[in-house]
């Protein structure tokens, strides 16, 4: 049995082992300590020589930078068994460990002393991958969480950085990465060519196609129009450098001006591309598809499924519009389904017996006749409502994708994004369940709720400008640019342009408002927003977080595109606006 | 081995507070909803991140071997012996720990 006990230094963790004899361990004796890894440099020098080795290869350093793992920095955990005091012992050095000198081990109980703020964060990281159990073999796997520099200090080394890179690439292109027939290998931005701007014969360069070859592939509008900005945002969310983002919506941008035009692809061969400029590429992006259906059990995760309940559970009666097209409908598992479509009319309904069967399973889709194309009917499923502590379980059911689409066809389809097992709801949310039901039941506002996301006529409710602007995607026409399109767009909105001295829901709703934008701005994925530059902010935002500020919103901006702005940049703005920087 | 969060009691109060909150403040409540969606989105995507960095060549490879089969979640937790209650717990920490300083923020504005 080994167990780990908090270093007296930056120098590591060291592990007492049992029955194994120290003398100088105080009451602990019969232990042996033992470091387990070497000294690991300052964060000056350790960031200093990343820097120094990616630059001879060639590459940009990735900030966070992510430690090799022979400097990983130690785990540490508390020694449940060691006695609390403040006595440090001597640690024997551990054979074939070089640098130990400073084997200090100071018991469990004493903080530990100055910790360098690079690791010091890593040490103090709660929420890392530490927790036994994660990964099977996480003991000897484990890599840390990358760490959360300080912002200050990160924009100071991306500035560095960013001029050494825009230095080295100045006679270097790049391409949009794509096929020739057109399909963007979107997932893999690479540097090596670029969008060659003749009006009547532009070319974009392609990754190599299979067989290596350079080649100039005709290519028809249809194809091109393959490359679309949803791919480039894939492409950008796996970018490593602001300038390279800059350059793929630039691209981009280009790209959307060729589609009218002739265009060819031009396909480079693979040895033509360099290795070390690839940004993780598809095969990392599959990684985090995969890993991400690790959160989604048959359907939502179960945080968006807390949101979505959450909120939807709380809706009052009569903030619910239903469009009179809407179709609704509850069914209890011991009562008689009813469908109804808002006017009060009775709707056509399959039999009773297939919708039990699938009620039994929490889905049912049920499409409407043919006088309703296109609606769905959303059934609430009260499983068991004679038992207490059984939850109701909303049932979400979607519009069949077609009318000829059938029930099971619907339900299949449904079921995958719906939180289908009732046994694991009510498992896990029996708390929320029957909080729920003293508010008096949610299900008919959620169905209501599915409704009115799927009802056309209640897409077609007036909203406000402002509404409008942050609940609608933000289109950029081809040719426009985000901060033009943005400038319209809030020059649009009464509440905004007239910000300066209004009232504070004006004030809460342009908060709301500048965070919805910054934080889609913040989300490397979001292609369309990702070039943001000084002095490009629209202008009542930049007067809203005033002058002094812009800066380092600015700064916020450009510093965070590997950051989760969950975590680190909506706080950050929020701060900013509040006028405390 | 932490004592297992009371995810559903905990959460949800956040959310709901938020939602308040921020219903108080003039915020349409698909707004907060999209807001909270992309959060959840975002520490998802972190967890992805730290699972990712804890990986094995070894499993990063039967991991790409799993997505190229198109693998369920449980089925690619299974292969490779991830636990998803824990992988959800880490999640709803890091959420929690996101909201909380994100409600006193919004608070105090």
């Amino acid at each position: 049995m080994s167990e780990t006990i908090q270093s007296g230094s930056s120098s590591g963790t060291a592990t007492i082992e049992r029955d194994q004899p120290v003398s100088n361990l105080g009451n602990t004796v019969g232990h042996t300590a033992t470091l387990k890894e070497p000294a690991i440099d300052s964060t000056a020098d350790l960031v200093h020589k990343l820097i120094k080795r990616d630059e001879a290869e060639g590459k940009l350093t990735m900030f966070p930078p992510i430690l090799p793992k022979n400097n990983l920095p130690l785990r540490e955990s508390v020694n449940p068994a060691a006695d609390e005091g403040s006595s440090k012992v001597d640690v024997p050095q551990a054979p074939g460990i070089e640098n130990s000198t400073n084997n200090t081990v100071s018991r469990v109980g004493v903080p530990s002393p100055k910790k360098s703020g690079f690791f010091d964060f890593l040490k103090r990281s709660s929420l890392g991958l530490s927790q036994p159990g994660l990964i099977s073999n996480a003991a000897s796997d484990v890599t840390p969480t990358p760490p959360k520099m300080d912002l200050s200090a990160k924009a100071e080394v991306l500035r560095k950085l960013t001029a050494t890179e825009l230095t080295r690439q100045e006679n270097t292109e790049h391409i949009i990465p794509a096929f020739a027939d057109g399909t963007l290998a979107s997932d893999e931005p690479v540097v090596g060519s670029t969008i060659n701007e003749k009006k009547e014969n532009a070319t974009i360069a392609a990754t190599p196609m299979p067989n290596g070859e350079n080649a100039t592939v005709p290519i028809e509008e249809k194809a091109l129009q393959k490359v679309t900005k949803r791919s480039l945002t894939e492409s950008i969310a796996t970018a490593q450098s602001k300038e390279l983002v800059l350059r793929l919506f630039d691209d981009y941008k280009k790209n959307e001006m060729l589609r009218k035009g002739n265009a060819t692809f031009q396909v480079p061969k693979l040895d033509s591309i360099p290795s070390g400029s690839r940004a993780g590429g598809v095969k990392e992006s599959a990684r985090v598809g995969g890993l991400r259906r690790l959160f989604s059990r048959g359907g939502r995760s179960l945080l968006a499924s807390l949101v979505i309940t959450a909120g939807l559970g709380q809706l009052k009666p009569e903030s619910s519009s239903v469009a009179p097209s809407a179709i609704s409908a509850t069914l209890h598992s011991q009562d008689t389904p009813v469908f109804h479509d808002g006017l009060g009319n009775n709707l056509n309904f399959p039999p009773r017996s297939a919708v039990t069967a699938q009620a039994e399973t929490s889905v049912v889709t049920i499409p409407v006749g043919t006088e309703h194309p296109g609606n769905t009917v959303n059934i609430v499923n009260s499983l068991q409502p004679s038992q207490p502590d059984s939850l109701p379980l909303p049932v979400i059911a979607t519009t069949p994708d077609s009318p000829s689409q059938s029930v099971t066809q619907a339900t299949q389809s449904a079921s995958s994004e719906t939180v289908t097992d009732p046994t694991e709801l009510n498992h896990k949310h029996t708390v929320r369940g029957e909080k729920n039901n003293r508010r008096g039941g949610r299900m008919s506002h959620y169905v209501k709720r599915i409704l009115h996301r799927n009802s056309p006529a209640i897409e077609q409710t007036p909203q406000s400008p402002f509404e409008q602007f942050i609940n609608g995607p933000l289109n950029i026409p081809a040719g426009g640019s985000f901060e033009g399109t943005v400038q319209e767009l809030v020059a649009s909105i009464p509440e905004a342009k007239n910000f300066e001295g209004e009232t504070n829901d004006s004030k809460a709703d342009l908060i709301a408002h500048v965070v919805n934008v910054l934080a889609q701005a913040h989300n490397p994925r979001n292609a369309d927003l990702a070039n943001i530059q000084p002095g490009t902010l629209p202008k009542n935002i930049a007067e809203y977080v005033g002058e002094k500020n812009v800066l380092l919103l600015h700064e916020v901006i450009e510093t965070t595109n590997r950051t989760t702005y969950a975590t680190n940049v909506l706080p950050k703005i929020i701060h900013i606006m509040q006028g405390r920087g | 081995m932490d004592q297992p969060i009371k995810t559903s009691l905990i959460s949800e109060s956040l959310i709901t507070d938020f939602i308040e909150m921020m219903e108080q403040k003039g915020v349409g409540r698909e707004t907060i909803q999209e807001m909270l969606l992309q959060v959840v989105d975002e520490v998802e995507k972190e967890v992805i991140d730290e699972l990712m960095e804890a990986m094995s060549d070894d499993q990063k490879a039967l991991l790409d071997a799993l997505v190229s089969q198109e693998a369920s979640g449980e089925e690619i937790a299974k292969q490779l012996d991830i636990n998803q209650d824990e992988l959800e717990e880490l999640e709803v920490r890091k959420f929690e720990e996101v909201m909380k300083e994100f409600s006193k923020l919004i608070r105090s504005t």
